[in-house]
């Protein structure tokens, strides 16, 4: 009897020890629920979070120069990659870190202001300053939410001139101009494009050249539209014959063999080596093409896939900037500063001077330029300054995973443009 | 018989193997009254209780709590009952990750097992550079899944692969893109999983092959067992334990990968690399939906503790059946 007493009385100890454990655990989880008032560093920091993790270095020495200095204040950094950002900064937030400045990927803050964790900043911008691609993107219900700094970033065409030449083929304006380019290549070994279809994040970027025209020119309108539960749906027109369009690319033949198995850097290593004529992809990877292949490299627009209709590339600023809704009060005014500081002439230029560009397209307007080749300059007026925002800084971040995976499939000759617009309209309406 | 409140001594002709103590032994305590209890053991258990309950019993208790709410890491979080793992129960994605991870399990598990037993029991041989041959079964072990992961991808490219340039040389078909076909991108995956982890499993063998008595194999051979004779009757009962430790560890690895899946196809293509864990990633860190992510993660908790407990419970049985 003793021992069944005895080993009551130890079930009764571990029974409370994990109640107590659990009710803990629940305070825990209730209590990490929302972003709280921040812990202060000391009065004369500045903490700067960042999601330019390579350069944070001299993006610290740059900023502590230029803008510590000046407002006696020693910048602390915290950087993260920015595909990791996210999941950093929640764990910041979470855990009532001060987050006084913030330069942020222009990915990341449709998704921070849907979370509440920005501040307008309408009064501290003036939007005139700037190329409307560093602004439009984060005007969201009619208020501004960041700023563009650094440089434009856009899409295009590279094509190796050499295999043009050699294979008399054409710069493609329309998909009948690829269709006769891939015939011409066969059995050459020579694919017509290269790209890396197993990194699927880049996928999207040919849907939203697609859907530009689809749409009639108006990608980013449909696109807030549709967000907001109006017409049309993800399943409507506009979208499926995008992916049409995706699907019929796909048949063509126009990439290269064994299109899903290729990673993006082994891509870019086979466009480099000859073995593809042409490469679509964003400015950031299409300038070290120009600047590093043993051939001459031009760029062209993104071909017309349907009549009449006249491309637009799609594309961002490579950073932006905005207020943190927890900053301190005691440094709100700073950080105020801080945007204006990144977004003003001098403070472009620092930046593009820090941060190791693509092509220089400077998001503020007016900045002086010590040196701008004569493509770049092209590119900034023909692509740049025509792009339309990156539809994927606007779609949900689960939307953007079905876009991912199911632009793929649908390239891939896997799935119905029909059916991978439903997948990603149930993925939307899901939430 | 060792009593509750008897210190612990070895038995005289059984050393180290004390018999186990049961509670109803403090029934046949020689002194009368409640037994006397020592609590100085638990100075020595603090330290590892501690860090257990901290690093493990606390996040497993975090997540079954955060598997009751529909949480995004930032808003205030909504208590949901059990209507996460309800939506499991529905979400043809995750049975279809789990299916993923069935195959691999018992794809890479037979194979590594298999394989590893072979290499150990020749390396359990007096072979000439034995210690160096071991060495090099070992070393993909050591090396991270990252690193194999993208050295893998540059064999298996299709375009300037290792693997198919050699296929090319043999005059075999060449032109297959194996992680970026539905159908061969799984298998791919497994044997890169079997590549790396095989010879960690041949050395666990080779442990357990060093204490399987050789007297008894001598006696085998006296009494004209074949080699063949000799492993399945004497080698293998030998090395029960190491088998089943072998099997527990790389069936939980099986089933809980994710390293190499996320460096060589991030689930694709068309999800048909997919595992449970890459899924509560997605789930968690691009989907920002943190209940869900914890509800697939109690899930796979629990079914991989039940797979472990299922191969334990049957390597018991065998035992006692023996």
């Amino acid at each position: 009897m003793e021992d069944v007493m005895i080993r009551f009385r130890s079930w009764r100890l571990v029974g409370s020890a994990v109640g107590v454990a659990a009710l803990a655990a629940a305070c825990s989880v209730t209590g990490s629920s929302s972003a709280g008032p921040t812990q202060n560093a000391s009065d004369g920091e500045f903490v700067v979070y960042s999601a330019d993790a390579p350069n944070v270095k001299a993006t610290q020495d740059m900023l502590q120069a230029d803008f510590g200095n000046p407002n006696k204040v020693t910048i602390k950094m915290v950087a993260y990659p920015a595909s990791d950002f996210i999941t950093q900064f929640q764990n910041a937030v979470r855990s009532g870190s001060e987050v006084d400045g913030l330069i942020l990927n222009g990915q990341h803050v449709g998704f921070l202001q849907s979370k509440g964790l920005l501040k307008p900043i309408d009064d501290v911008v003036d939007p005139s300053t700037l190329q409307p691609q560093a602004i439009d993107p984060f005007k969201i219900d009619g208020k501004l939410y960041a700023a563009g700094i650094g440089t434009l970033n856009t899409s295009m065409v590279a094509y190796n001139k050499d295999i043009m030449t050699k294979y008399n083929l054409v710069v493609p304006k329309t998909f009948d101009d690829i269709k006769n380019n891939v015939a011409k290549l066969k059995g050459s070994g020579i694919s017509l494009f290269g790209f890396g279809g197993a990194t699927t994040f880049q996928w999207p970027l040919w849907f939203m050249q697609m859907f530009q025209q689809t749409s009639g020119d108006k990608p980013v309108e449909t696109t807030k539209k549709t967000l907001a539960g109006q017409s049309p749906s993800f399943t409507d027109a506009p979208y499926v014959e995008a992916m049409r369009h995706l699907q019929e690319l796909g048949a063509s033949g126009a990439f290269q063999p064994g299109l899903m198995g290729t990673a993006n850097t082994a891509a870019q290593a086979d466009f480099l080596a000859g073995k593809s004529a042409m490469y679509y992809y964003g400015s950031w990877v299409i300038s070290n093409f120009v600047s590093s292949a043993k051939f001459p490299v031009d760029v062209a627009q993104f071909p017309a896939f349907v009549s009449g209709a006249t491309p637009r590339p799609t594309g961002g600023v490579t950073g932006a900037t905005g207020i943190f809704n927890n900053t301190p009060a005691n440094k709100t005014d700073l950080a105020r500063k801080f945007v204006q500081f990144l977004t003003s002439v001098q403070g472009d230029q620092k930046v593009l001077k820090t941060t190791p560009q693509g092509f220089v397209l400077p998001a503020t307007k007016g900045v002086p330029m010590e040196k701008q080749t004569p493509l770049e300059a092209t590119v900034q007026t023909d692509f740049g300054l025509r792009s339309f925002g990156f539809l994927d800084w606007l779609w949900p971040a689960s939307v953007t995973t079905a876009f991912q995976q199911n632009i793929q499939a649908v390239v891939g000759q896997q799935k119905s443009p029909e059916a991978a617009m439903a997948d990603i309209d149930k993925a939307f309406k899901a939430g | 018989v060792v009593t509750v409140n008897s210190r612990t001594e070895p038995v005289p002709g059984r050393v180290g193997s004390s018999p186990p103590r049961r509670t109803g032994d403090s029934a046949a305590a020689p002194s009368a009254g409640r037994p006397r209890r020592h609590w100085g053991w638990l100075l020595f258990v603090l330290p590892g209780l501690t860090l257990f309950v901290v690093f493990e019993v606390w996040p497993l208790l975090q997540a079954m709590l955060l598997s009751l709410f529909r949480w995004d890491g930032y808003s205030p979080s909504t208590f949901v009952g059990l209507d996460n793992y309800r939506s499991i129960a529905g979400d043809a994605l995750f049975w279809a990750a789990l299916r993923h991870a069935a195959v691999y399990a018992v794809g890479t598990v037979t194979a590594k097992i298999v394989l590893g037993l072979a290499i150990a029991l020749l390396l359990h041989q007096q072979l000439a550079g034995r210690a160096f041959f071991r060495s090099v079964a070992f070393a993909p072990a050591l090396m991270s899944f990252v690193a194999v992961g993208l050295l893998w991808q540059l064999i298996y490219s299709p375009q300037q692969g290792l693997l198919n340039s050699a296929l090319t040389i043999l005059h075999l078909p060449s032109d297959i893109s194996w992680l970026g076909d539905p159908n061969l991108s799984l298998p791919s995956l497994m044997v890169v999983d079997i590549w790396k982890y095989t010879g960690y499993h041949a050395i666990l063998f080779l442990a357990g092959l060093t204490i399987v008595q050789k007297d008894l194999l001598e006696a085998a051979e006296v009494d004209g067992a074949s080699s063949v004779q000799q492993f399945w009757h004497v080698t293998l009962p030998g090395i029960r334990a190491i088998l089943v430790v072998n099997i527990v560890i790389a069936a939980a690895g099986a089933l809980n990968t994710f390293d190499l899946v996320y460096v060589m196809t991030n689930g694709g293509p068309y999800r048909s690399t997919e595992m449970p864990i890459t899924y509560m990633y997605r789930m968690g860190f691009a989907n920002g939906a943190l209940g869900y992510a914890s509800a697939v993660a109690f899930v796979m908790f629990v079914i991989v503790s039940a797979v472990t407990l299922a191969i334990l419970k049957f390597q018991r049985s065998d035992s006692d059946a023996a």
